[in-house]
Formats: C-alpha cells, structure tokens, sequence
C-alpha cells in the first residue's frame, strides 16, 4: 500500500494514496475536474489545459494542470477560483472556434464531454469571427472506423491508445500548430484489433463506428452491465439498445479484467443478433428438408426416445453456454443415466492442463506483479485479445517476457526473449530440452513468473506444453494461467463433471454408444480441425439434436433444429472466465421468434419426459451451479448482484478433465486461428465481416519457389477438395511448413495429417493463356 | 523498394551514429529530401522500415517540421524572412518582388520546377534584414532590386551548387557580422541536413 | 563604450582561418582541455564554473554551474549543445558556430570531463547550412587530431560528438522538445514535471543541455579561472555576452560586452545610434518573447536582472530597435504570426489562441479592426497568460504561447492610441 497523504481542496480535507495525480485524488473525493485529454488508463499529456486548478507554492498560487500534478502532503489546492474558472472558459472556447456546430447530427450529441462542458464552464457566444478550420468531412480510415477531423479537439486519447497500449500507432498527429489534425497513413489504414476502443475514448465525434453511426441518440439507450463471451478473457461490458434491438457494446473499466478495454471483434460481433437469417421457429429434417414444427412436437417426439431407457444420449456442447446452461445439461444427463456422463466440449485444444494442489494458478492481475511473464499458447493476439493488452502493459511496467511459438510474431516487438521458428518446426522440439535454453534462464530461474501455457494447435503433443511447464515450475516461483481460450470454457469447467473436447468425440463417439447427440451452440463442421471427422460421425447417428442462433453446417446434419437465445444480451446467468472469475451475464433485448434459452429447452425436456427435476427456474440453476464451491463468495447471482462484486467473484476451481493423452504426429501443417473468421456469428455480423474472412494460407519463402508461385494466389488440393486460396510470405516460418487459419470454412475441410498438394493458382494460369 | 544501394548504405551509416535507432530519423528524411527534392511517401515507407516505427508516425514527425516539404520542390527553394528585424526593415518589398518575378504565391512551385517560393519566419540574420535563404545559403541586406537580380541570376546561370559567399557578394548588402573568409562550399539541394552524416564517430 | 573581447578573440584575430583546427591550435587551442583532462578534476572544473557564476546563455539565464550540480548519477548521460536559435532578433550562436567551431568543442570536452559523459550532440538548425558544415568539418578535424574519440589526449577520456540538424521548428530551441527532436519525434516539449533533463533527459537518462554561446565560454573560464570571469560584468550577470543588434541602427552586428551598460549607451556607442538620426519609439530588450520597452526607457542597465525588474527579460540577447516611424501594431502582429506559426500545437491556448490573436490584429492592422477587438485581444491574452503579467503566468505547458502576448501587452500598455487609431470609429460594436 501507498502512503497517505492530507491534502486541502476547495477549503475542504481530504485523504488519498500518495502515488495519485491531482486529478484521480479530487475525483476520488467527489470533487470533479473538468477534463478532456487526460484518461485514468492512459500516461498523462497535460495538453487540452483543461483541468488547470491553482495550488499554493512558496511563490504564492501557481495554475497548474491537475492531470500531470502529483500529490504532496499538505498540498493546498483551489479548483473553484476566479482564475481557474477563467482559464477553463478560456480552454472551452479555444476548443470551440474551430469546432463545428453539428452536434444535431453527430453521434455524440448527448453524452459529449465537449457538449456538457461547454454547458457547465463555457461562454455564451461566440466571440470569433473568422471562418472555422475546415477538412474534408468523414474520411474511413478503416472499413468500421471513420474519422472527421473538424470536430477533434487534439486531445491525443486515440494516438496514445494505439501506441502505448495496443502497440500499433497507426494513427497519428500530422502537421503541427494550428494546422495539427489526427490522420493515418494513406497505404496502412487504421487496421488495429483494437480499434474501437479508440471510439469509445474519444471526448466528442471525431471517431465513430459505421456501426452505430447515426443508429441513436443516447436519450434512447437503455443499456445494462454484463459479460463478453467472446473468449475466456470475460471482459466487462456495457450493452446499449434502443427500440429491443441491440446497437452498441462498450467496455467497462473492470481493473482486474479489461480495464475498460475490448478487442473489435467482442465490441462489434453483436450485429448478427440483429440479423434477419435468425433461427425463429424449430425445424425437423424430413427427407433432407426442414420444416418448422411445433416446440412441443419436438419435446414429444425426443421424450419417447429418452424414455426408452436403453437410449445412449450423448452431448456436444459449445462455449458460448451460460453456466446456467451448463448445469441444465447435467442435471438432465443425471437424471437419465446412472453412470456419470462424459460432456464434450466443442474444443480442439481442450488436454489435462495444470490445475490442482501443486499448481498455483495465477490471476491476470498477476502479470503486473511477477518478475518474468512466459507465453506458450495460442497467439494471444489472436485469440485472447486483451488478455495481449494485459501483457503489454505488464511489460511496459518493467516485467521481463519470455514468446515461445507464434508464427507471426506476436509481442516480439516487446518481448525480451521471442522463439518463434524455432518453436514450431520438427514438432515442438524445442520445449523437449527447455534446460537447454539459456537465454531464459536468466528471467526465470529463481524468480516470481507468471505462465500463460496451453496448447497452440491440435498436433501438439501435450507432453510438449507440460516439458515447458515442468521446466518452470521447478527452476522458479511459478503461478500458472492455463490458456483455454474459449468463451465461458471455465463455466464449464466449474459446472460439469466429466470433460472431453472434440478430439475425444471423434475417437470415442459412433452409433455403437450414442442414439442421440445434443449439439449445442457448435458448429464443429464449420469451424473444427476435425471437421470432416466430426461431419461423418453426425452422420451416422440416429438422432441429432442442434441448438442453435444460426442454422450452419452442422445443424443442416441434425434432425432437429432448436433456436435459442444468445448469451449476448438476450438472457440472464453467469460467466466464468479464465482466472475462475465469474461474472453477471444480462439480458438487454429480447430474441426473436419462438427462441428459448438452451437451459429452458433442456428443462422442459425434461419435465415433458416425466424425468425428475428440481430445478425449473434459472435461479434453481444458478444455485446449484457451483457445487463444489462452498464458501461465502460462491458466485450465485445474490452475492455477484451485490454493488461491490460487479468486477466479478474469483472462485478457483480443480475441473474434471479427462482428455486422452495426445502424442503428436509429425506436422506437415501448422493450423491457428485468426481472430476474424467465417464463423457463424462473424458471417452475420456486418462490421466483423469486412474484417474477416479472406481465405488465405502463410508459407515461407521456399515453398513460393519449391510451388513456383507467383500470383500472390494459389490452389490447394486434396482428394476432392479444391480451394483457391492467397498466400502471403511469412519469414518467421520454418522452411517446409504452411501457417493454415483454419476459421474458415474451406480451409478446415482438409485432413491436415495428409498431404495437401499447392498448386498456382488456376485462375491465373488460365488468364496466362489469353 | 525505391532507394538504391548507395542511399541505403549511407542510410545504414547515418543509423549507426546514434545511440538509438530512431534519432536517425531526422536526418534521414533530410537524405530522402536530398533525393527527391521532398518527403514521398515512398521514402516514408522505406525509413519507416530502417528505423523500425510505422509509416504513419515517420509522417507524423516528418509533417512536423517546415524544412521537410511534402510536396516536390522546385531546383531553387527562395525563403524570404518575414519577422520581426526583417519585416521592420521592408521585407514586404523583397517578398512581392520576389512573387512578382517568379510569378509564385507562398509556397508555390513554378510549373519548370526551378523555384519554390516561400515567406519564412526568422533565419538568424537579422543584422543583415531584410535576408533570404537559396537552399538554406544566406543573403544578406538585399534590396528589392537585389532579390530580383539574384532570381534572374538564378535563373540564367541554374548553377548546380549555390554558395552563400557568392550571392552575397553579387547581390546582398549589409551583413549580421564579418563573414571574413570566403567558403567555397554550398548546397545542392533543399536539404542540407544529411550531410552531417560525414561524422566520423567510426573511427572509434 | 567598448568591446571586451573574450569569446570573439580567436576569430577576430584569425579572420582568414578561425574555423580550422590549424588556426585554433596555434592561438593555443585546446591546450586549456588537454590541461583539464590530464591535470584536473571533474570538481575543480565544477568549482571554476560555479565561481565564474556564469548564466545560461540560451534566454532563461539559469546559473550554469548550478545547472551542472543537478545532473542526476547514472552510467549513460549525455550533453547536447542547444544550436538551435532561431529567436528572433537573434544571431549570436550562428557567428560563434561558423567562425570558431573548436571553441565550442573544446568547451564540450571540459564539460564533459566535468560530468563524465561520453557522449555528446550539437543540435543545430536545420536552416544554418553553412555554420553546421564548419561545425562538422570541426568535428572530423578533432577526430583526426585524437581529440575526439578515445583516449582523448591520452588521457583515459572518451567523447564522441555528432552534429544533427533540426528542419526547420523554432519550439525545438526549448531544451525538452530539442530532446524529443534528437530522439526521432515531433519536436513538442515535455512536461515539466516530471521530465527534467537533468534527470529525465535524452532517452530518459540525464542530460545536460547547453546554450552554444555557454559552453563555447568554458575554455576561457577554465584557463583564465573562474574567480577571473566572475570579476567581468555585474554582480548577477558576470562575463562578457555576445548581444545582438539589430533593427534600425546604424551598425547592426553581434558585440561582445561585459553586462551592465545602458541600452542606450550599447545603441549610441556600438550601434552607431539609430538610422537617419531618428528616435527610438520602442525596442525589444531580448528577443521576440521579450516584452517591448519604450524609446523613453534607454537607459535601462543591459543586465539580466535590471531587464528583468523593469518587466521583460534579457533572453537570448538579442537587441531590436524600432524608429519612430515603425508601424508598431505591425511589428506586433509580425511577431505574433511567429508563435502562431511556431506553436507545437500541443496546448489547447496557444495552438488556438496565438492563431486567433494573429487573424485579430491582422484585422486591426488593415483597418477591418473593431472598437471590441481590444478588449478581445486583450481577453484572449489573458487566456493564454493568466493575469499579464511578468514573468508570464501561463495556462500552457511551455513558455511559447505566453511570449506570444509580450507584444500585444506592451503594444496596449504603452502604443494603445496607435492600436485605436486603426480601427475605423464608424464601426460601433
Ligand atoms: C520556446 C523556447 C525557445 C527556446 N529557444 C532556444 C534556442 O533557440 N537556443 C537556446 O540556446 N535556448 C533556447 N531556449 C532555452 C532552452 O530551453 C534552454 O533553457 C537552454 O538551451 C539552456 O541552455 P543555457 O542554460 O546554456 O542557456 C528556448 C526556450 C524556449 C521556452
Ligand atoms: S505553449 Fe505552445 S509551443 Fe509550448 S508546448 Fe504548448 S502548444 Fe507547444
Ligand atoms: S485533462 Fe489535464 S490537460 Fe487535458
């Protein structure tokens, strides 16, 4: 803890943590500052002037910006004299005669600092004459993000952004003076993943979304506080509405979690909610057709197959559930069968991890704390977007990094220590002897370290990831962030008791032990690196149930087609991320349709089917949900309700996992997820669609000349499947090896344990011959 | 990409004079200037490369600074003083005579690309006001006429080196202080900066 | 009055050659650092510099030993000799630059022995092509000789030196901005606190930074003593400093006094007195920041602090007279569209305000003024410059935008008449 220090303002004493500014100290007090460049997450510039405030020095009262001043004790401190309020009056109106009066068509109208300011502190009319600084009118600076530069007030919150804490400033002041506006460069737009946020900070409209462009006006909004369930980072958000249909997410400042920041794609993958091609009505397969049926038809027909106590049920579940939903499920799987029932998770990734007594599971806010930060995952960037920002920010704190295996040099801009090409050729190997690698001895051996572990691609062996792991834990003080990326993966892992992922489903399931297969919110045929597998053995299987937002390529195998509700914004429940913290999931906007929610189709189910059931409401299931968890903080929606719990309730937790060992293959191909793709939500949201889903593969230099590719586009082939596909050289790959993004929905069709042959491209060659 | 081995080698050298990378920035665009006679955003790409910072902060900071132009320059950059020495010792004449003559409003390139005409503030000669620069070589105590003269002069000759000592000796007036000496040297572009790269920290 | 003639010796000795290292040594160049580096220590030389009580030369007139006594510890520090003047009014460092180049580097070797720095830079503007080729040439010419490099003199000192050119940006004279410059960036000045050069300098180590015409006088006060320097000038404003004159004088030039005369004198005497024999109606005491005075306040002491009582400051030293015929409103706004020009952009006040003052008085000037204009000009000052008062009070992170309203201030304090006299009286407003 930081000392205190007393400090007098406006005549009043207060108290604060000596290692305050000026500003947060007053703010802290309920003593509000006007304010426009300065922002609690950002290193302080002191340029708009607009929180200047007097304090007393020994050469009488000096103005001095309170975003930059630090605190002294007994510092004396007037934030209400006559030359301060002289001096903000004089910064408001410098900042608006060369602002636009447009606020009735600009986004911001309505919760503008700049508007509201210009209320409180600013003068009446205007006192200048001239003509007011003009530029071209919103220029795109990107395919979601546009940019007027009339309306900026120069307050640097966008640059700063994108240089200090997402580490790619591709936007930038040019010019200076007078003559100074905000721009990108005209051949590398602002293509960021974290772009939005740049949205959300700015004071007035000079960056906005063409996604919420024009879409409402705050007076409208109703808006509630929940849980991002885009990766198991569960960022803290704000959904915003207007007229049932969802327009905006915006992040909260959680400070353990995202610290008010999100990536593009949790900010703007809401839009498919709104999308017409929503499931409404449950369908049947008859003859390779569906038809819309009655709900109870469908409860009556599963209820005879159910009864039928033979029947071998299995289930396939996605991550995006609610734990509510989770425990629906086991409580159904319970009260059917006898045995203890296997759940799959819809995970390529998913193996045994490093949980229990001998492992010390770290918290996210560990990072800022440890001496050394080791990743060995799935690219962060990619994959945990913010969980990347916590890094960076660790490391800007002075804690030392340690990248094994990202082949397209994620956080080597920053890391003390990056093995990249090394990491991914001949299998891993490179983890096989990790006591051999001295450059790292010296940031671990001995030291507080924090390891971000998982597996990065399905042919890891396991054993390569525990080598590292092992290695670690033995040389240094070690707290373990197992990286399971996915959704609410920790939901289910606090709520289920027996765990498998996808590669366990293609070894273990057939019609041999499964009569029926509820598919829950997955699209494993769409999306997985066993798709084809997957694909065949839904085939084969009497009956398939998919619950769904989207029909999609594995619900077009089912027999029956269940549309539900998402878990973003149009249902209640709980959300667990990956340091075990769980969190309120809300409901804003109501789903369309004959939707219900995954857990009240289960339960349902299950008092039509006559089976015992005591937990009909989501209460009941949130009660039950944690049943290991028997202490005070058990995250059940009375305690995560309370005001002092929003940021969520930490719970850790020994899960279930009983993956079968995976020793690798040789890989001939190395496959990752990017963080767009053609998944089913992604399709059908407008923005995340322009970003995304161009197919492409990353090869080194030699494969352009062992293939003679020369077009910049190639064709892969294998068996039947052909796909055209562009090519981009990545130095960081090992010779031989192609980078596959497997989030599209032609590239993962392929058997990655077979050869694929790469050809130029077809299309080119025929355009040669003309 | 569009700089040849030599610049790219005196680029590598300029780098190595200091201590970290990107306070070579400054004086690489003086040398992408030296070539084009501006910033493209060619060159910007490249220094963006070498000194390993995006594209968009290599044109944040080159925007930044008047000598770095943004659009090509004509083979003569004239820089007539306008402040406060020079403006109280008729620098208005020197510059609407200059305009006159070239035909070019501020910071205009004539259509021969031969002269860039610009109104800068103070060049430290303000004993010699009213003073212009030619490619950054001062003329001091100039005249109207004078200015003029030197324009044709320019224009006539189109000499590849323009040196200081010359000029003033042919067309300038009173002067900040005794120049003594005569120099032989001048500039042959816009962009005198990158020849500090001489430096011979290497001998270390 | 006279001349004293130390920084200006060598070249007005040498007028063929002052610039080269044969012409320098012969004159006894460098023996001063070669003495220094293999008899003397780091603290004697503090001690001299301390003695000599010699104030910065750069405009802000810090005592320099004093300046020197707070470079922070730490293995890598650094010197960068600020060259970049560019203040108008101001030519000083441009005739010490190109006529004696190995004075100022053998001033940087003593400091840097003085602060055990290794490494050192000389900034200089990017528009001063002919003194940054001297310099450079300089440089190399001391390289060969071996006093720069390693070993110095056989001594166990190393000093590397290079010349970078800034292009053309009057904000990267303030010392902050000058490091931002240096580092690659946009020439904008950092904040202070916390980022003291003497603590947080270049690349975030300490730094010393120095005004050419200071350290170009550290040879003399080394070899002839500090106790020497101190007795030169007045209490307060010791030494000789080199003082720009320019404006409408007989004789503008750069002149080495001992501080301490009268404007008046310095004008009549040096200065030839003013063009035609007209009177003065105001002049500017130490650069376009400073404020004005009038032609009636010549005999005002040419010191550091009698300028600085009197409500203006010294600054660089750079001196300009203004006859009575100068259109003083367009003086003003010529100075005015200076900052204006010259603002970072940084501050919201100065970014906006110094443009705004400049459309005001360009209005006034061609007689599209208003009778509230003034209020208006003096208002918008006021917010830039809380109070107008002196030394400015400022709502701005560096002095630029307040010495953006020096001129006005003094215009509307002492010249109000010549201000109303342009606005058309028709114009009720
Ligand atoms: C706007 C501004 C411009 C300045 N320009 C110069 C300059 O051109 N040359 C200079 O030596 N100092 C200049 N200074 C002063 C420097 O910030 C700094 O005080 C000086 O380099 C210190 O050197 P000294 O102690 O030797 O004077 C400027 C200051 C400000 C605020
Ligand atoms: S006062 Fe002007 S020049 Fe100085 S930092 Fe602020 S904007 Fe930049
Ligand atoms: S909030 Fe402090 S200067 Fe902008």
């Amino acid at each position: 803890m930081s000392d205190k220090v007393n400090l007098n303002v406006n005549g009043i004493d207060i108290q604060s943590d000596s290692n305050k500014l000026l500003i947060e100290a007053c703010e802290d007090s309920g003593i509000h500052i006007p304010r426009f460049c300065w922002h609690k997450r950002l290193d302080p510039v002191g340029m708009c002037r607009m929180c200047l405030v007097e304090i007393e020095t020994p050469r009488g009262k000096m103005l001095v910006p309170s975003c930059t001043t630090e605190i002294t004790d007994e510092m004396v401190v007037d934030t209400e004299s006559d030359v301060v309020k002289k001096a903000q009056e004089g910064v408001l109106e410098f900042l608006l005669i060369n602002h636009p009066l447009d606020c009735p068509i600009c986004d911001k109208a309505g919760e503008c600092p700049l508007q509201d300011q210009t209320m409180a502190y600013g003068p009446g009319e205007s006192r200048f004459v001239e003509e007011k600084r003009h530029f071209e009118k919103p220029i795109n600076i990107s395919e979601i993000i546009l940019l007027d530069r009339e309306r900026c007030i120069l307050c640097a919150r966008c640059t700063r952004f994108s240089d200090e804490i997402s580490g790619d400033p591709l936007i930038e002041f040019i010019q200076r003076g007078n003559k100074t506006e905000v721009n990108t460069f005209p051949n590398e737009p602002f293509k960021s993943y974290f772009s939005g946020n740049t949205v959300q900070i700015c004071p007035v409209g000079a960056l906005t979304s063409t996604s919420y462009r024009f879409k409402a006006r705050p007076w409208d909004l109703k808006s509630t506080r929940s849980t991002c369930n885009g990766c198991s980072m569960g960022c803290s958000i704000e959904l915003n509405s207007s007229q049932n249909k969802m327009l905006r997410i915006l992040g909260v400042d959680n400070d353990s979690v995202n610290q008010g920041w999100l990536c593009d794609k949790g900010r703007y993958n809401f839009e498919y909610l709104n999308s017409e091609k929503r499931l409404k009505t449950p369908q049947k397969s008859i003859n390779n057709n569906f038809v819309d049926v009655e709900i109870q038809d469908v409860y009556s027909e599963l209820s005879e197959i159910i009864q039928d106590r033979k029947t071998k049920v299995n289930f396939l579940l996605g991550s995006n559930l609610a734990n509510e939903d989770y425990v629906a499920f086991r409580e159904f799987s319970k009260s059917i069968s006898d045995t203890e029932q296997s759940f799959y998770i819809n995970d390529d990734l998913l193996y045994q991890g490093h949980f229990g007594q001998d492992n010390e599971l770290a918290k996210i806010d560990d990072l800022n704390s440890s001496d050394a930060i080791v990743v060995w995952a799935e690219d962060l960037k990619e994959k945990m977007p913010v969980l990347y920002l916590r890094v960076r920010q660790a490391v800007k704190k002075g804690v030392k990094l340690i990248v094994f295996g990202h082949t397209n040099k994620t956080l080597s801009d920053i890391a003390d220590v990056f093995y990249g090409k090394e990491t991914v050729s001949k299998n891993f190997e490179i983890i096989k002897d990790v006591s051999k690698l001295n450059e790292i001895k010296n940031y671990v051996i001995g030291k507080n370290v924090t390891a971000i572990i998982g597996k990065s691609t399905p042919q890891q062996s396991d054993d390569s990831v525990t080598e590292l792991f092992e290695f670690l834990r033995s040389n240094s003080n070690t707290k373990i962030l197992n990286a399971y990326t996915k959704g609410n993966i920790y939901g289910a892992f606090q709520t289920l008791e027996n765990i498998k992922g996808t590669r366990d489903f293609v070894e273990n399931i057939s019609g041999e032990n499964t009569d029926l297969l509820f598919i829950v919110g997955a699209d494993p045929v769409g999306r997985s690196f066993y798709s084809n597998q997957i694909k065949s053995i839904i085939e084969n299987l009497d009956t398939v149930v998919s619950l769904d937002i989207f029909n999609h390529e594995t619900a077009e195998l089912s027999n029956f087609v269940i549309p539900v509700s998402s878990t973003l914004g149009e249902k209640e429940g709980s959300f667990t991320n990956i340091e075990f913290r769980t969190s309120r999931i809300d409901k804003l906007v109501p789903s369309p349709g004959q939707t219900v929610s995954d857990w009240e189709f289960i339960t349902s189910l299950m008092n039509f089917a006559g089976l015992s059931n005591d937990s009909n409401s989501l209460e009941d299931l949130n009660n039950k949900a944690f049943v290991n968890i028997e202490t005070s903080s058990k995250p059940v929606f009375d305690n995560l309700d309370k005001p002092s719990n929003l940021d969520g309730i930490i719970n850790v937790y020994e899960p279930a996992i009983n993956t079968s060992e995976n020793n690798s293959t040789e890989a001939l191909f190395y496959t990752g997820e990017k963080l767009y793709g053609d998944s089913v939500t992604e399709r059908h949201s407008e923005s995340i669609s322009l970003l995304g889903s161009k197919k492409f593969i990353e090869v080194s230099q030699d494969i352009v000349d062992k293939f003679n590719l020369t077009s910049g586009q190639c064709s892969m082939v294998q068996g039947d499947i052909e796909t055209t596909v562009s090519y981009i050289i990545n130095d960081n790959l090992p010779n031989d090896l192609i980078y596959i993004p497997i989030n599209r929905r032609d590239l993962n069709k392929f058997d990655f344990s077979k050869e694929i042959k790469v050809l130029p491209s077809r299309v080119k060659e025929a355009l040669n011959v003309n | 990409m569009s700089w040849d081995e030599k610049l790219l080698k005196q680029a590598k050298k300029i780098i190595k004079l200091y201590p970290q990378k990107r306070s070579a920035l400054g004086t690489l665009l003086h040398l992408a200037q030296s070539k084009d006679g501006y910033i493209s955003d060619d060159s910007i790409s490249v220094i963006s490369d070498l000194v390993g910072i995006t594209e968009v902060q290599v044109k944040s900071v080159s925007t930044f600074y008047s000598m770095y132009k943004q659009e090509p320059t004509g083979k003569y950059l004239i820089s007539v003083c306008k402040s406060i020495s020079c403006e109280i010792n008729n620098s208005s004449e020197v510059i609407s005579k200059v305009q006159d003559f070239t035909g070019l409003n501020n910071n205009e390139t004539d259509e021969d690309g031969l002269f860039t005409f610009e109104a800068v503030e103070c060049i430290g000669a303000c004993g010699g006001a009213p003073a212009m620069q030619v490619n950054y070589e001062t003329v001091e105590g100039l005249t109207g006429d004078n200015a003029i003269n030197l324009c044709n002069w320019l224009k006539e000759k189109q000499p590849d080196i323009v040196v200081a000592d010359d000029m003033q000796k042919d067309f300038g007036g009173v002067k900040s202080f005794d120049w003594a000496i005569t120099d032989n040297t001048g500039a042959t572009s816009n962009a005198p900066g990158f020849q500090t790269l001489k430096t011979t920290k290497a001998k270390k | 009055m006279n001349e004293t003639i130390l920084l200006t010796k060598h070249m007005r000795d040498n007028p063929e050659d002052s610039h080269l290292i044969e012409s320098y040594e012969k004159n006894n160049g460098y023996t001063t650092a070669k003495n220094t580096l293999l008899n003397s220590s780091p603290e004697n030389i503090l001690e001299e510099i301390k003695s000599s009580n010699i104030r910065g030369r750069g405009g802000a007139g810090f005592p320099t030993g004093v300046k020197w006594g707070f470079l922070a510890e730490d293995e890598d520090r650094y010197l960068v000799i600020n060259a970049d003047e560019s203040e108008p009014g101001t030519f000083k460092d441009r005739i010490l630059l190109e006529r004696d180049p190995h004075q100022l580097i053998e001033g940087m070797i003593i400091t840097c022995f003085s602060a055990n720095i290794k490494e050192a830079f000389i900034y200089i503007r990017g528009e001063y092509a002919k003194p940054a080729r001297r310099v450079q040439q300089a440089v190399e010419q001391a390289y060969e000789k071996g006093y720069l490099g390693k070993n110095i003199f056989g001594s166990e000192v190393d000093l590397d030196i290079v010349v970078h050119l800034g292009a053309g940006a009057y904000i990267c004279g303030e010392e902050t901005a000058l490091l931002n410059s240096l580092e690659g960036r946009r020439g904008e000045p950092r904040l202070k606190p916390p980022y003291f050069p003497a603590v947080k300098g270049l690349y975030m180590k300490p730094t010393l930074v120095n005004n050419v015409e200071t350290i170009s006088s550290v040879p003399w006060i080394i070899e002839n003593g500090g106790e020497e320097y101190n007795k030169l000038g007045v209490e307060g404003s010791t030494g000789t400093r080199i003082f720009s004159l320019s404006g409408h004088v007989n004789n503008p030039g750069n002149y080495e006094i001992e501080m301490g005369t009268s404007f008046g004198e310095f004008v009549d005497t040096l200065g030839g007195g003013i063009r035609n024999n007209k009177k003065v109606k105001a002049y500017i005491p130490g650069g376009a920041s400073a404020p004005w005075f009038r032609g009636d306040q010549l005999d005002i002491k040419m010191t550091i602090d009698d300028v600085a009582n009197n409500n203006s400051m010294l600054g660089s030293g750079a001196v300009v007279m203004m006859d009575e015929d100068t259109n003083l409103v367009s003086a003003a706004k010529s100075i005015v569209s200076f900052f204006a020009h010259e603002s970072c952009g940084q501050c919201t006040p100065c970014r906006e305000g110094t443009t705004w003052l400049e459309m005001i008085l360009d209005r006034i000037a061609s007689g599209r003024g208003r009778t509230s204009d003034i209020n208006l000009l003096l208002d918008v000052c006021d917010n830039i410059s809380p109070g107008l008062t002196w030394p400015p009070k400022m709502t701005t992170i560096c002095p630029l935008g307040p010495s953006a309203v020096s001129p006005i201030t003094s215009l509307m304090n002492d010249f109000r008449d010549e201000v109303e006299s342009l606005i058309p009286t028709k114009v009720l407003l």
